[in-house]
């Protein structure tokens, strides 16, 4: 079996746990046993959130992006969501880069082409304009912590799906295709609010200086999550 | 040239007469009240009512005076002017007007029920009363104040609707029909007759009394066993609800009305359509507890004892420890009985004999040292008192009796009797902080001794209610410990059986065999919108109500 099929097979299998859950946990009674069987207080089935959001790049050290976006997300069900998002991303060249320059420390910077690769620092640094997506949410896990005699309810959420970039390469805009993955965390403030915590990382292949790179632009997003209908939907 | 007849020089000499004694000591009782630190208020021997003869047109005068004393805000000068028409010039012209000033002089005293007693007095008088209709606003304002309405509704059935005011018609038509309804003293069919009609007339444009009085019809049609007209009345209180501005209101009735709609159910053996109806009173509701108990009922009529059993336990979780439900025990017994777990039910019976045996004996000497119900109102109000401020008491039989304590205070009826008094007592207190004057004068010792009386009577009223309520609780409780005994005695019968047909049929037999069960698979897969959590021994007050018990069943087909 190749390696393709065998992620293949787990990526399904991640999508099936959900429901085979239940029969593995299924027992045979042998004691009496007490379960919860809890109606949700909140249920995201069949409503639309809608998230401005608020991001920043946390593994580039020579550019610092701060990007401001709106997420839009329609949940089937209470497992799966189909999601757009998209941001303006103000990028800039981070202090680390004239610090650099300034001390000659060249060999610390980033070869960018030849063989052997040169040790000289590449002046062309790519500054991220846009960024766009349509992924797949699925939730596989929900929670709840306790504030005094509040209860907060919370689920984890893996995100996968295509993008578009838009980057400022050599003062030339370049429009490139991107994939991506996140995993977040949303925990319910009231029946209509959320706040949303994740992490999203932004992949695209860029040639620079005739070199195909395949950078990351790895997001640390928060925003604030408004649920419509404002009240959940049962049944 | 003048001439003067007799009968003329006696008139003029009898007005000289009334002029030069009743001036300047109705003066002096103005400064009293307008200077009062300038002038010493003088003895009390000076300052009454009936020294001084009211003749020719001081009526005219000391309701003059008492409009001006009210207009200034000194109402207790403005109610005693008003007070000395009303109690001397009872034929006069003016005697209505100052009935009615008077009682608005009360009101604003912050004398409630002594006001309310005025007006009272008035709409007593009828539409021929000048100030009949203002006296029913008034009337209304203050009653929504007290929460009492039973003083004036009485006095109000003998007049035509078309004299209520219009503002008003509806209001007055659901509290005289809910007032005819509560009405002991007539025949069931007459009052509820009686109500009926007045409650029919409510219109729907003024929701948060066409709902109440929807519900109070369907609560009349329940009575008179007509369930499907009480169905329709209790989803038309329901509908209408939702039309209520004012969110606390429309949620008791919306309540009431689901509430209503279950128990209907229930009683006509529709438990499904009872628990769903029961499934929508919200957690936060006061009558949640009350609503899942009755849930576990219908569930176990369903023969759904997972279902029931999982209730008891949210009742028996620390979150309502210092509630008092006594049937829970028997619930419980009869779940496991129902899935032949004899040794289970033998445990909880004799667990539920040990809790609710000395709470029997704690009434029992209760009402013995409180054979009054004066002496009853007392003593439960300074336990009342008490547990606000000390809480539950550590020992478990004591803590049954406040649980019970607590439960007697869930009567809105008691409750509503205690508040009463509370009242009564704050405006004696009024009276008591009044100045030495007023609370002095004819009108302050008629207040202080109508109040003295209402209280004592409301006292006696709430103590014998109390009494009757525990009298109640520990005849339920000597009804419930019987049916334990008979459930422990069904379930030695049942293992008599099994021990006789186990032995008939194999010779030997041991308990051990009798769990030999089939391999029950169970399966934790809950509904899209339920969520599955493990029970650890940790409550979580959102988890409270969604308990399911999986209960081991031992019947041998």
């Amino acid at each position: 079996m190749s390696s393709t099929h065998r992620l293949i097979l787990i990526c399904c299998g991640f999508f099936l746990m959900q429901g085979l859950a239940y029969d593995v946990d299924a027992k045979i009674l042998k004691k009496d046993r007490l379960d919860v069987f809890e109606l949700k207080s909140i249920t995201k089935k069949r409503r639309h959130e809608f998230v401005p959001q608020l991001a920043t790049t946390l593994n580039d050290p020579f550019v610092q992006t701060i990007a401001i976006g709106l997420r839009y997300a329609y949940h089937i069900n209470e497992g799966m969501a189909f999601e757009l998002s998209g941001a303006f991303a103000y990028s800039t060249k981070s202090g680390l880069v004239d610090q650099l320059r300034q001390s000659g420390e060249n060999s610390l910077l980033r070869p960018t082409s030849g063989d052997p690769p040169t040790a000289e620092f590449n002046p062309s640094i790519v500054l991220p304009q846009v960024y766009a997506s349509g992924s797949l949410v699925w939730s596989p896990l929900v929670g709840k912590f306790a504030m005094g005699r509040e209860v907060v309810d919370m689920n984890v959420y893996l995100v996968a799906g295509v993008g578009y970039v838009m980057t400022n390469y050599a003062n030339r805009l370049l429009h490139l295709p991107a994939l991506n993955f996140g995993i977040g965390w949303r925990t319910f403030l009231s029946k209509w609010l959320c706040l949303n915590i994740e992490v999203r990382d932004m992949i695209f292949s860029q040639e620079i200086k005739g070199v195909n790179v395949l950078l990351h632009s790895v997001f640390f997003n928060v925003g604030f999550g408004l649920m419509l209908p404002t009240l959940p939907n049962y049944g | 040239m003048i001439r003067f007849s007799s009968q003329q020089m006696l008139r003029w000499c009898l007005g000289v007469c009334v002029l030069v004694f009743a001036i300047p000591s109705a003066h002096a009782q103005l400064d009293i009240f307008e200077k009062p630190k300038n002038n010493p208020p003088p003895q009390r021997r000076g300052f009454t009512f009936g020294t001084f003869k009211v003749g020719g047109n001081s009526g005219r005068k000391q309701m003059n005076q008492g409009q001006r004393l009210y207009a200034q805000g000194n109402y207790q000068a403005a109610s005693l002017k008003f007070f000395l028409v009303v109690s001397q010039m009872s034929g006069s012209r003016w005697f209505q007007t100052a009935e009615f000033q008077l009682a608005k002089c009360l009101y604003r005293m912050g004398l409630y029920h002594a006001a309310l007693d005025y007006f009272t007095g008035i709409i007593r008088t009828g539409a021929s009363h000048r100030h009949f209709r203002s006296s029913l606003s008034w009337v209304i304002l203050i009653s929504r104040r007290l929460k009492n309405e039973s003083m004036f509704l009485g006095k109000l059935k003998r007049f035509r609707t078309a004299d209520f005011p219009r503002k008003y018609r509806n209001e007055l038509f659901y509290l005289l029909g809910k007032y005819y309804f509560q009405n002991k003293k007539l025949p069931l069919a007459r009052r509820l007759k009686l109500a009926l009609k007045l409650l029919l007339q409510v219109q729907s444009r003024q929701a948060k009394f066409y709902a109440r009085a929807q519900y109070v019809i369907g609560v009349i049609y329940a009575l008179a066993n007509q369930a499907n007209n009480a169905a329709r009345a209790f989803r038309l209180a329901a509908t209408s609800a939702r039309r209520i501005k004012n969110k606390k209101m429309q949620r008791n009735i919306l309540e009431l009305s689901v509430l209503a709609l279950a128990r209907i159910h229930y009683g006509a053996k529709h438990f499904k359509a009872a628990i769903s109806y029961y499934r929508l009173i919200e957690r936060k509701s006061g009558r949640w507890l009350d609503v899942l108990f009755e849930r576990a009922w219908a569930h176990l009529r369903r023969g759904q004892y997972g279902h029931t059993l999982g209730i008891l336990h949210s009742l028996d979780s620390p979150y309502f420890r210092n509630e008092y439900f006594p049937e829970v025990g028997i619930l419980r017994a009869v779940s496991f009985f129902e899935r032949c777990r004899y040794k289970r039910v033998k445990k909880i019976i004799t667990t539920y004999l040990r809790r609710y045996r000395p709470l029997v004996s704690s009434i029992n000497s209760f009402l013995t040292r409180n054979p009054s119900p004066q002496r009853a109102y007392i003593t439960l109000r300074n336990l009342r008192n008490q547990e606000s401020a000390s809480g539950l008491d550590d020992d478990p039989s004591a803590q049954m009796f406040q649980r019970l304590l607590k439960l007697t205070f869930k009567d809105k009826k008691v409750r509503l009797l205690f508040d009463y008094i509370k009242e009564i007592t704050r405006e004696l207190q009024v009276i008591q902080q009044s100045r030495s004057l007023w609370r002095g004068s004819a009108l302050g010792r008629l207040l202080q001794k109508r109040l003295k009386q209402e209280r004592m009577a409301k006292v006696s009223e709430a103590g014998s209610r109390a009494q009757s309520r525990f009298r109640a609780a520990k005849n339920e409780l000597a009804e419930l410990i019987s049916q334990a005994l008979k459930i422990q005695y069904e379930t030695l019968g049942a293992e008599k059986a099994l021990l006789q047909a186990s032995a008939s049929q194999q010779g030997s037999f041991t308990m051990k065999s009798s769990r030999r069960r089939k391999r029950n698979r169970i399966t934790v897969a809950a509904p899209d919108d339920y969520v599955f959590w493990p029970f650890q021994g940790e409550y979580w007050v959102d988890e409270l109500g969604f308990y399911r018990y999986r209960v081991r069943g031992e019947c041998k087909k």
